[in-house]
């Protein structure tokens, strides 16, 4: 049995529907990243798109950035991703980092060091790419980017549907949020911070000084000093600012 | 005319430069981190080289059949597990300077999983490891078929 044109034309055409809506509800029960990832691929599936990734962003300190992502692409990207350092030439990256507003792949400001990023994509996947940040309240130091793709050039051009764009931005949110809980906890487990220990970030991100703290826990500056040392050492950090800083990165405070 | 105490008005001046601070604290904005200083850096550079254990990864490999097949360096690890669609790998990757990253997919087939490790560049450096990596995810395609 052949397909008509209209139903052709149908099956092309990324929806939106109240099912994809429900299952985004779901990342917020999502206990492992196979159920977040799995939930990614169902989402697509329903709408109607290829693939997607989706890349979180966070930096740790002046020199080091930690990307997480995950995939319902062909996994060749990730070869071609870890090859040639494209974390310094990727603009949807870029995109997320200097905006909030989804946009078609053909509509970013391609640089020349970014062109050999785009021509690789276009041949795993996203030829033709939505690409939707996923910002939160510390800007560059925090951002998220999920970015649609299809091998059809000209698939989103044609198919640009407010709907997807809106739908595509609360998938993006619910991924990060999901991302974000999932690295809180696990830094926290990790780094074996007591409440205690979590207590004296804050007292610090509200820019207590020593003694402020220990006239309120009645004991000497020194002691509030030691308690900051085994803070900044679960974290791995230089000093208390950076240890504070890590805190309100990851969630904890 | 009230009069200010000498030690009061020490109070009210160390509250206020307290204020102060903690406005000033506030007011830095967390996407601009510090530049350590020469000295500071080469600690901290220091620092790094030796293994740290910090939690870039997303797939627990707490389960009797999962794995964490790791680098001799430590620098690149794959973390490998079954799920319900398939078998879902991670790899993580922490160079000593740079980003660090980590990345999941889930491969539903095994010849797609050996298409990916036929092109993993790993395979060069690591060549065991990869090899380990390709048997691991075969016995998992295997209990998952």
């Amino acid at each position: 049995m052949t397909e008509s044109p209209d139903r052709v034309q149908e099956v092309d055409t990324p929806t939106v529907s109240a099912e994809v809506l429900e299952l985004l509800a779901g990342f917020s029960e999502a206990d492992s990243p196979e159920r977040a990832l799995e939930l990614l691929r169902r989402v697509l599936q329903m709408m109607g798109i290829e693939s997607a990734v989706f890349l979180s962003a966070i930096k740790d300190d002046a020199s080091r950035t930690s990307i997480r992502s995950l995939l319902a692409c062909d996994p060749r990207w990730t070869v071609e991703y870890s090859q040639v350092d494209w974390y310094d030439h990727d603009p949807w990256l870029r995109h997320a980092m200097e905006s909030q507003t989804p946009i078609r792949g053909t509509e970013l400001q391609i640089r020349p060091s970014e062109r050999a990023f785009i021509e690789t994509a276009s041949t795993i996947g996203f030829a033709s790419s939505l690409v939707v940040p996923a910002p939160t309240s510390f800007g560059s130091a925090r951002f998220g980017v999920l970015v649609l793709g299809s091998s059809d050039a000209s698939y989103f051009d044609c198919n640009g549907s407010p709907l997807v764009s809106i739908a595509a931005r609360a998938l993006a949110m619910e991924i990060h949020e999901w991302l974000l809980r999932t690295v809180r906890d696990d830094l926290l487990e990790v780094s074996g911070l007591t409440p205690v220990e979590i207590d004296l970030l804050r007292h610090e991100a509200a820019g207590h000084t020593s003694k402020m703290i220990a006239a309120e826990a009645n004991v000497k500056p020194p002691t509030v000093d030691g308690w900051f040392q085994r803070v900044n050492a679960k974290l791995n950090a230089p000093d208390r600012r950076t240890a504070m800083r890590i805190a309100r990165l990851y969630g904890l405070i | 005319m009230n009069e200010v105490e000498p030690d009061d008005a020490s109070n009210e001046h160390a509250r206020r430069s307290a204020i102060f601070r903690a406005a000033h604290k506030r007011l830095d904005p967390i996407d601009g981190p510090r530049a350590l200083g020469h000295k500071r850096s080469a600690l901290q550079a220091q620092k790094r080289r030796q293994p740290v254990n910090w939690p870039v990864g997303l797939l627990k490999t707490n389960g009797p059949r999962d794995s964490l097949l790791v680098s001799t360096d430590g620098t690149i690890s794959f973390a490998i597990r079954r799920g319900i669609s398939g078998v879902f790998v991670e790899k993580r990757c922490c160079p000593i300077t740079g980003p660090r990253s980590s990345h999941l997919m889930v491969f539903e087939s095994q010849s797609n999983f050996d298409r990916w490790c036929d092109l993993e560049p790993t395979r060069f450096n690591e060549p065991l490891l990869c090899d380990k990596l390709r048997r691991r995810g075969h016995e998992l395609f295997s209990i998952h078929d």
